[in-house]
């Protein structure tokens, strides 16, 4: 007795400790347009290729020079800019983006913003701003302007990163201004791709930079939102650098010259064509080059990273093929590739021309292609960014968005249908991804509207990279993926150098892809456009005659129900169209003895009813069989099946075996 | 022959003796394994099964189906897998009878009876509860602390060592924590062995288990380790065999499903062969005491 007691108290006690452990433990987290024509469309695009431009249009020529106090983290910059009123208007004022003072105090615009997630969420820990000391241009008599600038953006109080000069004068069209400046630009620490973490610096958005002036004379100034990238004039770039002995810079550009002296390096960079400039510095950095049609590829990197260095390399190597055959040969003769370190990761993922940051663990392992897919977006910022600069505020899916397909389209060419993710087996695509994250918002917000629009970070990533992506798979699947790259290269091509709009973008896709497919993709873009696809209802029956009392050829006849006359069975597929977007299906109508009719919708109309008439039983009804419409809300309603359900033996099989797995670490 | 070849032969042949019973506790934990992954594989794969391939469409190159299948079931997948928590600590409490069995058949040299390993199942529960549950707790704290030491010193390693040496010495504090857990795992089943074997109480048993580990390391450490690296092995080339073959068919998911399950029954021997070498361990260990 007393020993059974024992053993009780012992259960007793084990069970309680034991379910202490468990509860200890983590808890589960809450949380009409026909094939045929899509053809002739590819043809005509093949034989009329865009011709290159070779250069921009020279608006604005910056020539700074730039020298970075690392105590300070501040950069003292000088220099001149050459401005050309390039409008058919004249104009009486300049604007001038400021964009580091988004970081000088929190009643910024873009840290009052209430953004929860995204990028630039990380806590400024040291407030960044820039400081005009002059702005005077010479042909106004070499006044300072700035003294008349205004103090904060326009409608708001306290943001002043968008700041208007009035000018003393009208300035014609055509005519150009040389504008001196100085400056100094606090850096902050690391946030939203610029800043410093020790003496690491990621050098962006720092000096006094003209706003574009458009061909109608309007200015397309904006402030710093949260979510808003950049928008400016192609021009020339010289700048030098001056930092630190012992640090490696990498810049935009070429490098033209470099010396020491003092203490110090001096590097300059040269680039003409195109619209920002950005910089780095770190004295850790390690350096990888290569060279690739004519192109050299410079990596800077922490140490222990030479690795990923070169899968860096060996991406953009890959994508300077890929994109140059698809949107035109890279034009410039260098892309510099920042990678930085881990505690300065928000510098990471970002563009600026011929200069890409990227990002991810040294550890990262080849099968997850997280590094890759990093490389390759970035690198296809300097297509649909660099090269085709639109605006980047207004229309943000024109350069997320877009490069997001064309990203998902360059990593499934290079590793197939394991673009994102292939180990033991489970291969998962990038494009199954960017589906999936954009599904849950399809009906938030448009896809096609300003950055500081969107309701927060998370509806814009999934709406303007996810969304617009997929709505490109989908037309690239149902119309053919030929049909969308040559209307997305006619597009790059076309617009090279150049600035296109909305409209402009939309006027190439109808070019290729005809009316219907083009309205069906505005839709999709401005108006939340979603569709889903479903097979609501199905039946057959064996080939009857009617029932009932008939009178034939003078004889009265009765046919009871259920009288078979023959072999063949006859029925029905009602299969529903969901939703404001209209695509072309195929629905498949399979027989109890494997026989499949296939039938083909337009898309147009609600419903549709699909008749049946086989040798067998109707036994399973499927729309959109091979899965093309990825915009489809709902994949797992677009079939189904007439016949007694048996189980899933094939994910039995493997849950339970994973289970086994699972239960030999942890049973006893 | 040395003492780590000794061991390993020695917990082969107990294991073998009782072919039986291990086959008994393959079926139980393969049955409960069966009862946990029914209800989910059902979540995710029932809504695909009107599509003409059926659930192979889960298993597709780039997961479309099989992300969407998770994606629209999340919500329930949650629910059920909270609620299988629970179910899988009740489990680990009953995986205890069929130990208490398998313990008592391998110490035990005369041939059994169906009601004997049924009694011996339930008079060793009450003590292989404690042991399990003082286990739990001690192991959880134990691995605990390196972690959070690593925690603490985050910042200062990363900036005295870089973000690779940074991670290789975080990697180091895992491997602390998982040494931790393999030291405590290994005295756990000598207590066990003990306690089975010598009728002994939690507490003494766990003395025992220490004694026989002071006495025997080499053949309790490296004959635990090298039984462990053999399933992993054997886990790692079943997996790329079974994707090469893949389940398109249903003669391959025969064949999938075969191998599966051979892997499992070896991983139960295995460890029946490790619980045989373990009472075998505290035995020399209390013999060499007397």
């Amino acid at each position: 007795m007393l020993t059974t007691l024992r053993r009780l108290g012992e259960a007793s006690v084990g069970v309680a400790l034991g379910t202490l452990a468990w509860r200890l433990g983590p808890a589960p987290s809450a949380e009409t347009f026909e094939p045929s024509n899509a053809a002739h469309a590819t043809d005509e695009v093949r034989s009329v290729e865009e011709p290159l431009r070779e250069h921009a249009v020279d608006v604005v020529d910056y020539d700074l020079h730039a020298v970075l106090d690392v105590p300070q983290h501040t950069v003292h910059g000088d220099g001149s800019i050459v401005w050309r009123n390039a409008s058919n208007v004249a104009v009486r004022e300049l604007w001038v983006h400021l964009y580091l003072n988004a970081f000088k105090n929190e009643r910024s615009l873009f840290l009052r913003a209430p953004v929860a997630s995204g990028r630039g969420t990380q806590p400024v820990a040291d407030w960044g701003y820039i400081d005009v000391h002059r702005f005077a241009a010479r042909e106004m008599e070499g006044v300072d302007l700035w003294a008349n600038a205004d103090k904060r953006s326009p409608g708001d109080t306290e943001d002043e990163t968008d700041i208007r000069v009035p000018l003393p004068r009208e300035v014609k069209p055509g005519e150009t201004l040389t504008i001196d400046v100085a400056w100094d630009a606090k850096m902050p620490s690391i946030v939203e791709r610029t800043g410093y973490w020790e003496d690491f610096y990621l050098i962006a958005q720092w000096f006094p930079k003209l706003a574009r002036l458009e061909p109608t004379g309007e200015w397309r100034h904006f402030p710093f939102y949260h979510l808003t990238e950049f928008y400016s004039d192609f021009g020339t770039y010289d700048v030098t650098i001056d930092v630190p002995a012992g640090m490696l810079v990498g810049a935009t550009g070429i490098r033209v010259s470099s010396s020491s002296e003092k203490g110090r390096e001096i590097v300059r960079y040269h680039q003409a064509d195109v619209h920002d400039f950005a910089w780095t510095a770190w004295s850790s950095f390690r350096e990888r080059n290569a060279v690739v049609d004519g192109v050299r590829i410079r990596c800077l990197y922490p140490p222990g990273y030479d690795a990923v260095a070169e899968r860096e390399i060996a991406m953009a190597s890959f994508g300077l093929g890929y994109f140059g055959e698809r949107y035109g040969r890279y034009p410039y003769s260098v892309l510099t590739i920042v990678h930085p370190p881990r505690a300065a990761t928000e510098a990471g993922g970002m563009e600026y021309p011929t200069l890409i940051t990227t990002g991810g663990a040294w550890y990262d392992p080849p099968f997850s292609h997280d590094v890759e897919t990093v490389t390759i977006h970035e690198f296809g910022h300097q297509y649909f960014y660099g090269l085709v600069a639109t605006d980047e505020q207004t229309w943000p899916f024109l350069d997320e968005g877009l490069n997001s397909f064309a990203e998902a389209d360059s990593l499934a060419a290079r590793f197939g249908a394991g673009s994102a993710f292939d180990f033991l087996g489970l291969r998962i695509g990038l494009d199954v991804i960017y589906r999936g994250m954009s599904a849950g918002t399809v009906h938030d917000e448009p896809v096609a509207q300003p950055a500081q629009a969107f309701a927060g970070g998370a509806d814009y990533a999934q709406l303007v990279y996810g969304r617009t992506a997929t709505i490109l798979d989908t037309f690239s699947r149902v119309y053919g993926h030929e049909v969308v790259t040559a209307a997305l290269g006619r597009y790059a091509r076309r617009y090279r150098f150049e600035h296109p709009t909305f409209a402009q973008f939309i006027a190439t896709m109808r070019e290729v892809l005809g009316d219907r497919p083009t309205k069906n993709f505005e839709t999709a873009l401005l108006d939340k456009g979603w569709v889903d696809y479903l097979v609501a209802n199905a039946a057959s029956m064996r080939d009857e005659p009617w029932a009932g009392v008939f009178d034939r050829e003078g004889k009265r006849e009765t046919v009871l129900p259920g009288t078979p006359s023959g072999s063949t069975w006859q029925g029905w597929a009602l299969v529903v169209r969901r939703g404001t977007l209209h695509f072309p299906v195929d629905i498949e109508l399979w027989g109890a003895d494997g026989s499949v009719q296939i039938a083909h919708w337009d898309g147009e109309g609600d419903f549709t009813r699909v008749p049946y008439r086989g040798s067998s039983e109707l036994r399973r009804v499927i729309v959109d069989p091979g899965a093309k419409v990825t915009v489809d809300q709902d994949l797992l309603n677009n079939a189904l099946g007439l016949e007694t359900k048996t189980p899933p033996w094939r994910t039995i099989e493997r849950a339970t075996y994973a289970a086994e797995l699972a239960l030999e670490c942890l049973l006893p | 022959m040395t003492l780590l070849d000794r061991a390993l032969r020695i917990g082969g042949a107990g294991a073998a003796r009782r072919s039986g019973v291990v086959a008994i506790v393959y079926g139980v934990h393969a049955t409960f394994a069966l009862a946990l992954a029914w209800p989910i594989a059902s979540l995710v794969a029932d809504p695909v099964l009107g599509h003409p391939r059926g659930d192979r469409v889960l298993f597709e190159p780039g997961g479309l189906f099989l992300t969407e299948a998770i994606r629209i079931m999340r919500a329930p997948l949650e629910s059920v897998a909270e609620g299988m928590s629970f179910g899988i600590l009740v489990g680990l409490y009953l995986g205890l009878l069929p130990l208490g069995a398998l313990l008592h058949a391998l110490g035990t040299e005369e041939k059994l009876s169906a009601g004997a390993l049924a009694t011996a199942a339930g008079r060793f529960l009450g003590s292989l509860s404690l042991l399990l549950g003082c286990s739990l707790v001690v192991g959880g704290v134990a691995c605990a602390l390196p972690l959070v030491i690593r925690g603490l010193l985050e910042t200062k390693i990363r900036s005295a060592f870089g973000d690779r040496g940074g991670d290789l010495v975080g990697v180091g504090f895992h491997l602390i924590a998982l040494g931790v857990a393999w030291l405590v795992g290994v005295v756990h089943d000598l207590a066990r062995a003990a306690l089975v074997a010598r009728g002994l109480s939690a507490l003494q048993a766990a003395q025992a288990a220490t004694e026989a580990l002071r006495a025997f390391p080499a053949e309790a450490l490296g004959g635990w380790a090298l039984r462990a690296l053999s399933a992993l092995l054997l886990v790692t080339i079943a997996a790329r065999a079974t994707t090469h073959i893949g389940v398109d068919t249903m003669p391959r998911l025969a064949v999938v499903a075969l191998m599966h399950q051979a892997v499992a029954i070896t991983l139960v021997f295995l460890r029946a062969d490790w619980l045989a070498l373990a009472m075998r361990l505290v035995g020399w260990s209390y013999r060499r005491d007397l």
